[in-house]
């Protein structure tokens, strides 16, 4: 049985490889591409923040809009206007928004009055990754916007010591407003993604990399369903009657499976070592555990279903899901925050966990 | 011998009660039924694939198989499904398929041939012949007419007659009333019932009973 299991495994490998040169090389295109989609400019806010604006000087929002249209921060955080800073409060409470910003009354004429009126910046905590990065760039935009409201009311303020006629004052408050501005836009870099994504282990690339590889190995139900045979009765009658139990059919058919799929992973990682992704040659060794366990599965879900076609469809359509879920589709800070939570549970997130260590560690 | 006492089984929505079949060496039992009657169930709980919920199952020798869906792996040649259930050497598989029984199949023509580029009659052979090469004293066979064309029919029931011959039991459920001038009795499966029935008389008589 093991001589013939030998060679299904090569008369079927070249539909193996279909499957894996196509699908393949689509998520290979993803990986390499895939950040410019998910980061370009307004394709996604991470998060929702609430703030108060007063009105009783027009600074104030002129000082809010100049930090909150830094690049940076308009495609990290999606800022949502509240009447009053209790309903800010209360939207933090109610985990409506991740954070709030409230500007107090007065704030703008009272910086240069001495009294220092402090901006008031409320988490209800600030335990995961995406409300560790909004509660930096709520602090750096805090300080920014004391920053430029300071200096816009020097300007004013110099304007009046020196005489400077009142027409004359707002022509030279635009031009400090434009340099502040280059000043703002200077530090663009401070909160794009690379700078985020430098406090984790892989670059966003590499993190794209791996679970879309899982998520590649997950799908190939697709083209072992036709494989293996365990959902057939009439397979299942004739090992039986040969002496052979369905758990050791089991075991030599998701071994079958696991060869070809080491051999497919093989091709690949030796493929994209030479790439910017990376791949170090040892996740050969350390992918093994993994490929098995994948292998067991994807046969264990070929097991279930009777037809091929109907496994293909409903792994497809479980698997998108649960790797949506486990932030494998989509980096997971862009999942809304009880999903997030829930991800703990969800077993495909720990297989790409170990899969990016296995292959980039 | 094979004897079945008092066996109920249960499949599914099917239930077969009290059936009571004996069956000499060199005889064929023929089932009759209509779709969902029992009769791959029976054979199932015969084969001792399928426990029966009830009654005693006595058989003499070993059980051989041919369920309605050939076991056969596509991408593998004839011989290699053959080599799949069997420990036997090439050689000895050559020459158990040019015996006096298996060259009746012809399966030697097509031994290097792929299951995929096979054909229905073909590939029935084929699994009758992987069944028969591990030797079985009782010879289980679900429909084996169905889909054939006459070449393959005729060769198909040749070889019952040879494995008759031989001394071998054949259990056969099916459809086709050919089968049925090869059988030396007949079980008509109904309403979860297994009635002996006349041989002499029709198949169309006996189902429309």
């Amino acid at each position: 049985m093991i001589k013939v299991a030998f060679k299904r495994i090569l008369n079927f490998m070249p539909y193996v490889a279909a499957y894996f040169l196509a699908l393949g090389l689509a998520a290979l295109a993803f990986a390499f591409f895939g950040e410019n989609v998910l980061f370009k400019d307004g394709a996604f806010s991470m998060v929702k923040v609430a703030c108060y604006i007063p009105q009783d000087n027009e600074l104030n929002s002129a000082g809010f809009s100049l930090i909150a249209n830094m690049n940076s921060i308009e495609n990290t955080v999606s800022f949502v206007e509240y009447d009053s800073p209790d309903e800010v409060r209360e939207a933090v409470d109610d985990e409506d928004v991740v954070a709030g910003l409230i500007i107090p009354e007065g704030f703008a004429s009272g910086i240069f009055s001495g009294v220092n009126p402090e901006l008031e910046v409320v988490f209800k905590s600030a335990d995961t990754f995406d409300e560790q990065v909004v509660k930096d760039i709520m602090l750096v935009l805090a300080n920014d916007l004391g920053v430029g409201q300071a200096c816009t009311q020097t300007v004013y303020s110099f304007c009046d010591q020196v005489d400077v006629p009142y027409d004359q004052t707002m022509e030279l408050a635009d031009t400090v407003r434009v340099d502040e501005l280059g000043y703002a836009l200077d530090r663009m870099s401070l909160f794009s993604y690379e700078s985020v994504d430098s406090i984790s282990t892989y670059t966003l690339t590499q993190k794209i990399a791996g679970a879309v590889l899982v998520y590649v190995f997950l799908l190939s139900v697709f083209v072992f369903a036709y494989f293996c045979k365990g959902s057939n009765p009439a397979f299942i009658a004739r090992a039986k009657l040969s002496g052979i139990s369905p758990a050791i059919f089991f075991i030599t058919e998701a071994l079958s499976v696991m060869i070809m799929m080491y051999v497919a992973f093989a091709l690949i990682t030796v493929g994209l070592h030479f790439t910017k992704i990376g791949i170090s040659l040892m996740a050969l060794v350390r992918m093994l555990p993994i490929i098995a366990i994948i292998a067991f599965i994807v046969t264990g879900v070929s097991y279930l279903f009777r037809s091929p076609v109907s496994a293909a469809y409903i792994s497809f359509a479980a698997f998108t899901v649960m790797m949506y879920l486990a932030g494998g589709l989509l980096p997971i800070e862009f999942l809304p925050r009880f999903l997030q939570e829930g991800s703990v549970y969800n077993p495909f997130k720990y297989l790409i966990a170990f899969t990016l260590e296995a292959m980039f560690s | 011998m094979v004897n079945i006492e008092k066996v109920s089984c249960k499949y599914k929505k099917t239930v077969l009660t009290d059936v009571n079949i004996t069956a000499e060496r060199g005889q064929c039992i023929g089932l009759l039924g209509l779709n969902g009657s029992g009769k791959s169930t029976l054979l199932s709980a015969i084969s001792g694939i399928k426990k029966p919920a009830a009654g005693k199952i006595y058989i003499e020798g070993k059980t051989g198989f041919v369920t309605q869906e050939n076991a056969l792996i596509d991408e593998l040649s004839a011989y290699d499904n053959i080599l799949m259930w069997t420990s036997m050497k090439k050689e000895e598989i050559l020459k158990a398929l040019q015996g006096p029984e298996l060259s009746i199949l012809k399966v030697s023509d097509f031994i290097n041939v792929k299951v995929r580029n096979m054909s229905g009659g073909m590939k029935k052979r084929l699994a009758l012949a992987s069944v028969i090469i591990t030797g079985p004293d009782v010879l289980l066979m679900d429909e084996p007419l169905a889909a054939l064309d006459i070449p393959a029919k005729n060769d198909i029931l040749k070889f019952i007659d040879a494995f008759k011959a031989k001394g071998g039991i054949v259990f056969i459920a099916s459809h086709e009333a050919e089968v049925f001038d090869h059988c030396d009795k007949i079980y008509h499966l109904k309403d979860g019932k297994c009635v002996l029935v006349d041989k002499t008389r029709s198949v169309s008589e006996i189902i429309n009973d």
